[in-house]
């Protein structure tokens, strides 16, 4: 056995967990920068008024620890405090209970939903970006590998991982979901896939996606497949969870899907979609460029993925952008492109040159401080 | 009497699995006429859709 400063030197010095400290390093560096530039915002800007969303307070205390509060944010804690209920128009039955109920659980230990939610964001960020390495590293090497995890922090949106928000947390169980899944350890993929579910719409995408994936690397032969494939009908089950859940609260299985027409949004032509909403985009504000952009650059990647990626990762990544877009808007796209997993594993293979990772950083950091400083002061930001 | 080292060598004994269910396989392994096709319509496609919005918009339609 090890004494425990052996093992605490073996971490700060031992070669093998080099990606482990750069991982740690730099979720606390980026983390902190990104709570500076909040800190600063609400201390130098005037907040959005009148607010009529601003309906809740997280923190009574604190105003820095409001600024992770904010839009959604309180769908999740009308969720957290008092489970679904129909409110007229837009509804907390559209949102997916896993990180909700996980806060107001986790609330009872820390005193409060929301902080027991702002710890669960961060700590999954934290978890996401170790899955994020290794699904890298099966098709980067080393420093590849670093530069995915990069972007996954530096991403236009990535301060929503910080936030009372269920990002980080699908995020995390998504990467889990995939990283199990390049291991072929198809049980815990399964597992991680069933949580996703639980978490956002776009978490059953992981069903073909893994199913497709692991019959086409067994060469599509019955006698290959596996009867450990049947362990990946529990994504679909945790959509089956949620229904059953608000059957019971709701009376309505597909309250969720309904309530989507709240948020204007009905089925549609994916590519439709993408024409209607470049032909409306409001150049006022840059973040309907942002989220067109971002629907195109998803559809870019699926171009580089499907030479270079497995199978599973082109299908989510394609899932990714049309299901949202099939629902008739491209709203909110950058924030859903921040939790697909192998737009970061692209992102890291096109930037091998030192240039284009350069742009790509300055470009990303410059964006994601902006979207931070309107988050922050509740102006519309995804 | 040969030199053994001017044999013929055997081939591997044990050929590399092509079907491995732990390793990725993308949909397209290999380069071809059908996969760039694809790769590019794949692009292609959406962004002209993008393009068409934008000048729809300039154009006032």
């Amino acid at each position: 056995l090890r004494s425990p400063i052996s093992t605490l030197r073996a971490l700060f010095c031992d070669a093998r967990y080099s990606a482990a400290r750069f991982i740690v390093l730099a979720f606390l560096l980026w983390r902190g920068a990104l709570f500076a530039v909040d800190f600063a915002a609400i201390h130098s800007l005037p907040e959005r008024s009148p607010n009529p969303n601003k309906d809740y307070v997280a923190f009574a205390h604190s105003r820095f620890w409001n600024t992770f509060a904010r839009w959604d944010s309180g769908w999740y804690d009308r969720i957290s405090r008092r489970g679904y209920y129909y409110e007229g128009g837009q509804s907390n039955v559209a949102f997916f209970p896993s990180y909700p109920y996980l806060a107001r659980w986790l609330g009872r230990l820390t005193g409060s939903h929301f902080s027991a939610g702002l710890l669960l964001s961060n700590l999954s960020l934290l978890v996401a970006l170790f899955f994020v390495y290794g699904i890298a590293r099966r098709y980067l090497e080393d420093d590849g590998a670093r530069r995915a995890v990069l972007f996954v922090l530096a991403f236009p949106s990535a301060f929503f991982f910080s936030a009372f928000y269920a990002e980080s947390l699908f995020l995390m169980t998504v990467a889990g979901a995939l990283f199990f899944y390049e291991k072929d350890r198809l049980l815990p993929a399964a597992l991680f896939g069933m949580a996703a579910a639980l978490t956002r719409s776009s978490g059953v995408i992981l069903f073909p996606a893994l199913l497709l994936g692991a019959m086409h690397r067994r060469g599509w032969r019955p006698r290959a497949l596996s009867p450990r494939l049947l362990f990946l009908l529990l994504i679909p089950a945790g959509l089956g969870v949620l229904m059953i859940v608000q059957w019971h609260q709701v009376g309505d299985p597909l309250a969720w899907l309904k309530a989507q027409a709240g948020w204007g949004r009905s089925s549609t032509f994916p590519l439709w979609t993408l024409f209607q909403e470049a032909r409306n985009v409001r150049l006022e504000n840059g973040l309907d460029v942002l989220d067109v952009a971002s629907a195109a650059g998803l559809f870019v990647a699926v171009g580089v993925a499907l030479r270079r990626l497995d199978l599973a990762h082109t299908i989510f990544l394609l899932g990714s952008v049309l299901m949202p877009l099939a629902s008739g808007r491209a709203l909110s796209m950058t924030r859903f492109a921040a939790c697909v997993v192998p737009l970061f594993v692209v992102l890291a293979l096109v930037s091998s040159r030192r240039g284009v990772e350069r742009f790509l950083f300055f470009a990303m950091t410059l964006l994601l401080a902006w979207q931070a400083i309107l988050f922050a002061n509740w102006y519309w930001s995804g | 009497m040969s030199d053994p080292k001017l044999e013929r060598e055997e081939p591997s004994p044990t050929p590399k699995a092509i079907d491995d269910p732990r390793l990725p396989k993308p949909l397209f392994a290999a380069p071809s006429r059908f996969a760039r096709a694809v790769e590019v319509l794949a692009v292609a496609v959406p962004l002209a859709f993008v393009l068409a919005g934008i000048v729809a918009r300039f154009i006032g339609r």
